[in-house]
């Protein structure tokens, strides 16, 4: 741990710690936010889990290393305490194909969710898929992200990525095919 | 493949369906910046004075423990002497003092009588 005093540059100029991650907050916390609710589906819950990514980021800012872009380290952060939080309330996320789509009913009465029952069954959909596939489909479908920016997040090869991105899309138009 | 997505997004389209509170992101920034805390915290030059107390402490407790095991095993000891007197007499925890002195340390009137009555 450093002794506070360390300097970052900025945009050419050295920077205090605090002004340097100020900077960083206002330029991917919305981007952040996104991937965060497209896992756990709530927005308090994303609203948590990314303040505990920026909290997380500045008590290990000093150890980044410049192995890769800081946003790239950011969004690994942000999507491994997404997963984290899913696994740990697990119940609440997972299809549960005797259930009365628990998912979906959840999002129709959610406040914060913009869509109709389609809509929420998609999420359903999105939320029953093995979680490499939900990650990768999320990121491809709705962030329309690269695959060679996807295969620097989340180290595994564009290949791996396609993959798993082709398995999703064919379960999720199973999924509809089945329930239309 | 990379168009396999067509299907989907023809029929359900690929807009977000959530939505965030009036201003959430807003004060977002200032909300985490407030959280955010200066690690370091100047903890070495109370660590001496913390350590000493501490010793201090220590020692305090050693020595009231040595005292309170000294005086534990004296009453011991002098609790013994009865015992050892009495050899006879079973210890009876309702035998007090005052029936011990009775018993053998006090003579009572009908003896000095008798005494007296057989000179």
């Amino acid at each position: 741990m450093g002794s506070g005093k360390e300097t970052y540059m900025q945009d050419g100029k050295q920077v205090d710690k605090r002004t340097f991650f100020s900077e960083l907050v206002a330029q991917y916390s919305e981007s952040l936010y996104w991937k965060i609710r497209h896992i756990v589906l709530s927005h308090d819950d994303a609203n948590d889990i990314l303040q505990n990514v920026f909290i997380k980021a500045w008590n290990n800012l000093d150890d980044f290393q410049n192995k890769s872009k800081i946003s790239t380290w950011l969004y690994r952060i942000a999507i491994n305490e997404s997963l984290d939080f899913v696994r740990k309330h697990k119940s609440a996320v997972t299809f549960e194909t005797d259930s009365d789509m628990s998912i979906a009913n959840r999002l129709m009465a959610d406040e914060y969710f913009d869509g109709d029952r389609t809509m929420a069954l998609l999420q359903q959909a999105i939320a029953s898929l093995p979680e490499v596939q939900r990650v990768v489909f999320n990121l491809r479908y709705y962030d329309e992200m690269k695959y060679s920016e996807m295969s620097k997040l989340l180290n595994t090869t564009e290949g791996a990525l396609k993959a798993s991105y082709h398995i999703a899309v064919k379960k999720i138009t199973e999924f509809f095919k089945t329930h239309d | 493949m990379g168009f396999e997505d067509n299907y989907l997004k023809t029929k359900y389209g690929n807009k977000r369906p959530f939505k965030v509170p009036d201003g959430y992101f807003d004060s977002l920034e200032s909300q985490i910046m407030d959280r955010l805390q200066d690690n370091e915290v100047c903890v070495t030059k109370n660590m001496k004075h913390s350590l000493l107390r501490t010793y201090r402490y220590v020692a305090a407790a050693a020595c009231l423990c040595a005292i309170l095991v000294g005086v534990a095993i004296y009453t011991d000891k002098t609790s013994d002497i009865p015992s050892k007197l009495t050899s006879t007499v079973a210890y009876d925890s309702s035998y007090d003092v005052i029936d011990y002195v009775t018993d053998r340390g006090i003579v009572d009137n009908d003896d000095i009588y008798a005494l007296l009555s057989e000179n």
